[in-house]
C-alpha cells in the first residue's frame, strides 16, 4: 500500500538555523504515528510545513498522490490535513457548538460562499457533524458553554474537536495532552484511540507513556534530523534514541 | 434540534420590536423635545452604522474611512436626482448604493492586504483621498465645497400610483422603511453560515483560515456590504435634506460613526441607532440649553467616557445582556483583527 503522506527530504532554514534538515517521512493510512525528540528537534517546524503554516526551504510533500508543497493552511485543510494546536486556538466567545460549526462549515460549504440569506439548518449535514464531534470529544454536556469558560482539559478536547470537524483524512495533533492532569491525559488518550478507527494520525507528544500506548510507528528527531524510526519496541531499544532523547532512562 | 444550540432559531422578536419602535418613534420623541427631522437624521446614521457594525462588531475590522462610501452614495444619488437624469428616487438611491458598494470592493481589495492598525490607517488614507476628489477634481459634478443642492422631494412610482413624499413625517417613514429593510437584511446576514464565519474571523482569524475558510474573501464581501449600507445612508441624507453636503466625506463623519457604534453597542446591529440617537439628541439638547450651549462638546465627551466605561458592550449590549432580546453574541468589547492573530 502506498503512503498517504510522503515528505521527501524537506528542509527548513531560518536564516543560519536549519530547523529541519533533509527529513523524509512516510505515513500510511489508518496508522498512528508519533513524532518525538528533545525540545528544538524540529518537530513543530515539521508539523507547520505539513499543515501549510510554513513553506519548506527545499524538498517535496505529497499527500494522497498529489503535491502539496507550499500550499497555504487553508488549501492544505481543504485537501484533508487538519492540525490541532499545541497552544489552544479556539474561538473563545463562541459556544462549544458554535466553535465546532465553524470548521464543519468550511468542509460542507467550501472555502468561500456568499450565502447571506441562508440559515444554518440549510447547510446539509451540519447537525450530523456537530453531533458527531461533540460525542467524539465527550463535550456533549458542554455544548452550550462559552468556550472561554471551559476547564483546561475541555478546551484541549475542543481544540482537537475543531481539527476533527473539518473531517480530515490526516489529523496532526501537536501535544494533545500538554499541561493536562494525569486523569485528563488518560481520557484524551482514550479519545485518540477511538479516533484512529476513522482517521490517520500524526502526534507530537512529550509524554512517553502516551506515545508508546498510542503509536504504531515512532519517528525520533534530533537537531532537525531523523535519527530513528520504527515500531515502539524497536525505538525503546534503539541505542541512538536512548542517547539523544531518553537519556538512557528507559 | 441540535442546531438550536448555535442560535439557528427563527426569532422575529427583535425585528418586531424594531418595527414597532420605528412606527412609534416620531410620536413619542417630541415628549423629550425631539422632532421628526431629528428622528430621520438618527435613522440615517443608524443605517450607516449597521454597515460599520457588520465590519467592526461582527468581523473585527476597524475602518476609519467609511465616510468615503457615505459620501459616494450620497453624491451619486444627489447628482442623478438634481440633474434630472433620474426621476424615480428609488432608482437613484439604488444607483448610489451600488456605486458605493463597488468603491467598497475596490478600496477593500487594496486595504485588506493589511490587518489591524495598518488596515485602519489605509482606510483613513482612502477616506481622505475621496474627500479630496469630491472637493477638487470632481467639483464640476459634486459642486466642490458647496455640495449639491436642489434635490427634489422623493417621487416613488408604484405602478398604479406615484407616492409623493413631502411632509417631514412622510420623509421619516420613507427612511424608516429603508432602515428596517437594512436591519432585516443585516439580521439575516449575521445569522447565516456566512455570518458564523465572520464571527469566527472576529474571534480568531488565523484559526478560521486554518480550518479551511478563505478569510480575505469573506472580509472583502462584508466590507463591500458595509460600503453599500454607507452608500444607501448617504443617498438618503441627500434626499432627506434636499441638499448633499460635502462634509459627508469628512474624517469627522468616519469618526462619529465609529463612536456611535461603540457607544450604542458593537455586535448588536441596533447599537449604532442607539448611539446615533443619543449623540444627535444630546447635541441638540445641550446646544439649546441656556448657559451650557458653548460647552456642549465637553459634556458630550464626558458622557461618552462614562458610558464606555460603564457598558463594555455599549448601551444596546448592556440592555440586551439584561433582557436577552437582541442577543446574538456574548462577546466583550470587540477588537481589531490583530487581537488574536
Amino acid at each position: 500500500m502506498a503512503a498517504m503522506l510522503e515528505a521527501r527530504s524537506i528542509t527548513k532554514r531560518f536564516g543560519g538555523l536549519t530547523a529541519v534538515n533533509e527529513l523524509s517521512l512516510e505515513v500510511r493510512q489508518g496508522t498512528v504515528n508519533a513524532l518525538i525528540g528533545p525540545n528544538g528537534a524540529g518537530k513543530s517546524t515539521l508539523f507547520k510545513m505539513l499543515s501549510g503554516e510554513l513553506r519548506p526551504t527545499s524538498g517535496h510533500i505529497h499527500f494522497k498522490d498529489a503535491p502539496i508543497t507550499g500550499l497555504n493552511a487553508t488549501e492544505i485543510c481543504r485537501r484533508g490535513i487538519s492540525k490541532s494546536y499545541q497552544t489552544t486556538q479556539i474561538f473563545p466567545n463562541l459556544t462549544v457548538s458554535e466553535n465546532i460549526v465553524i470548521p464543519a462549515l468550511a468542509k460542507l460549504r467550501g472555502p468561500f460562499r456568499f450565502d447571506p440569506f441562508r440559515r444554518l439548518r440549510g447547510v446539509r449535514g451540519l447537525a450530523d457533524v456537530l453531533a458527531g464531534v461533540l460525542r467524539a470529544m465527550n463535550l456533549e454536556e458542554r455544548a452550550q458553554t462559552r468556550a472561554a469558560d471551559l476547564a483546561y482539559g475541555e478546551k484541549r478536547r475542543l481544540e482537537i474537536g475543531l481539527a476533527l470537524a473539518t473531517q480530515p483524512d490526516l489529523l496532526l495533533l501537536d501535544e494533545p495532552t500538554a499541561g493536562m492532569s494525569p486523569e485528563e491525559s488518560k481520557g484524551t488518550v482514550q479519545l485518540v484511540k477511538e479516533l484512529r478507527k476513522s482517521v490517520t494520525i500524526i502526534v507530537v507528544e512529550h509524554d512517553m507513556d502516551v506515545v508508546f500506548e498510542l503509536a504504531d510507528r515512532i519517528t525520533v528527531m534530533h537537531e532537525g534530523r531523523k535519527i530513528a524510526e520504527g515500531p515502539p519496541e524497536e525505538i525503546r531499544a534503539h541505542p541512538a534514541v536512548q542517547e539523544a532523547y531518553l537519556g538512557g532512562a528507559l | 434540534m441540535i442546531l438550536r444550540a448555535v442560535g439557528d432559531r427563527s426569532t422575529w422578536r427583535a425585528e418586531l420590536a424594531v418595527a414597532l419602535f420605528l412606527i412609534a418613534f416620531p410620536w413619542i420623541f417630541p415628549a423629550i423635545g425631539g422632532y421628526a427631522n431629528l428622528a430621520t437624521r438618527i435613522l440615517i446614521l443608524g443605517l450607516f452604522g449597521i454597515g460599520m457594525d457588520l465590519i467592526f462588531g461582527y468581523t473585527g475590522m476597524l475602518s476609519f474611512g467609511q465616510a468615503a462610501f457615505y459620501g459616494t452614495g450620497g453624491f451619486v444619488t444627489a447628482y442623478l436626482l438634481s440633474t434630472g437624469l433620474l426621476h424615480n428616487t428609488l432608482w437613484a438611491l439604488a444607483a448610489g448604493t451600488i456605486v458605493a458598494a463597488l468603491c467598497g470592493t475596490l478600496i477593500g481589495y487594496l486595504c485588506l492586504r493589511q490587518a489591524g492598525v495598518y488596515f485602519a490607517m489605509l482606510t483613513l488614507a482612502f477616506g481622505e483621498v475621496f474627500y479630496f476628489l469630491e472637493n477638487s477634481p470632481l467639483a464640476k459634478w459634486t459642486g466642490g465645497e458647496n455640495g449639491l443642492p436642489g434635490l427634489p422631494k422623493p417621487e416613488i412610482p408604484l405602478g398604479f400610483t406615484t407616492l409623493h413624499v413631502h411632509s417631514n413625517l412622510a420623509l421619516y417613514y420613507f427612511v424608516a422603511v429603508c432602515f428596517f429593510a437594512g436591519y432585516w437584511i443585516a439580521r439575516r446576514i449575521v445569522r447565516s453560515p456566512m455570518g458564523a464565519v465572520l464571527r469566527a474571523i472576529l474571534e480568531n482569524p488565523a484559526r478560521a483560515a486554518a480550518v479551511g475558510h478563505n478569510v480575505p474573501k469573506y472580509k472583502l464581501a462584508i466590507f463591500t456590504i458595509a460600503a453599500a449600507y454607507a452608500g444607501m445612508a448617504g443617498g438618503l441624507l441627500g434626499i432627506f435634506q434636499g441638499y448633499m453636503p460635502p462634509d459627508a466625506f469628512s474624517i469627522d463623519q468616519s469618526g462619529e460613526i465609529i463612536i456611535m457604534t461603540i457607544i450604542g453597542g458593537a455586535g448588536t446591529l441596533i447599537g449604532p441607532l442607539v448611539g446615533a440617537g443619543l449623540w444627535s439628541y444630546l447635541r441638540e439638547a445641550l446646544q439649546n440649553l441656556h448657559g451650557v450651549g458653548a460647552f456642549w462638546k465637553i459634556i458630550l465627551g464626558l458622557t461618552f467616557i462614562v458610558l464606555v466605561t460603564l457598558f463594555r458592550r455599549g448601551i444596546a449590549g448592556g440592555i440586551s445582556d439584561g433582557i436577552g432580546l437582541f442577543r446574538l453574541r456574548r462577546a466583550p468589547a470587540p477588537r481589531t483583527d490583530e487581537g488574536t492573530a
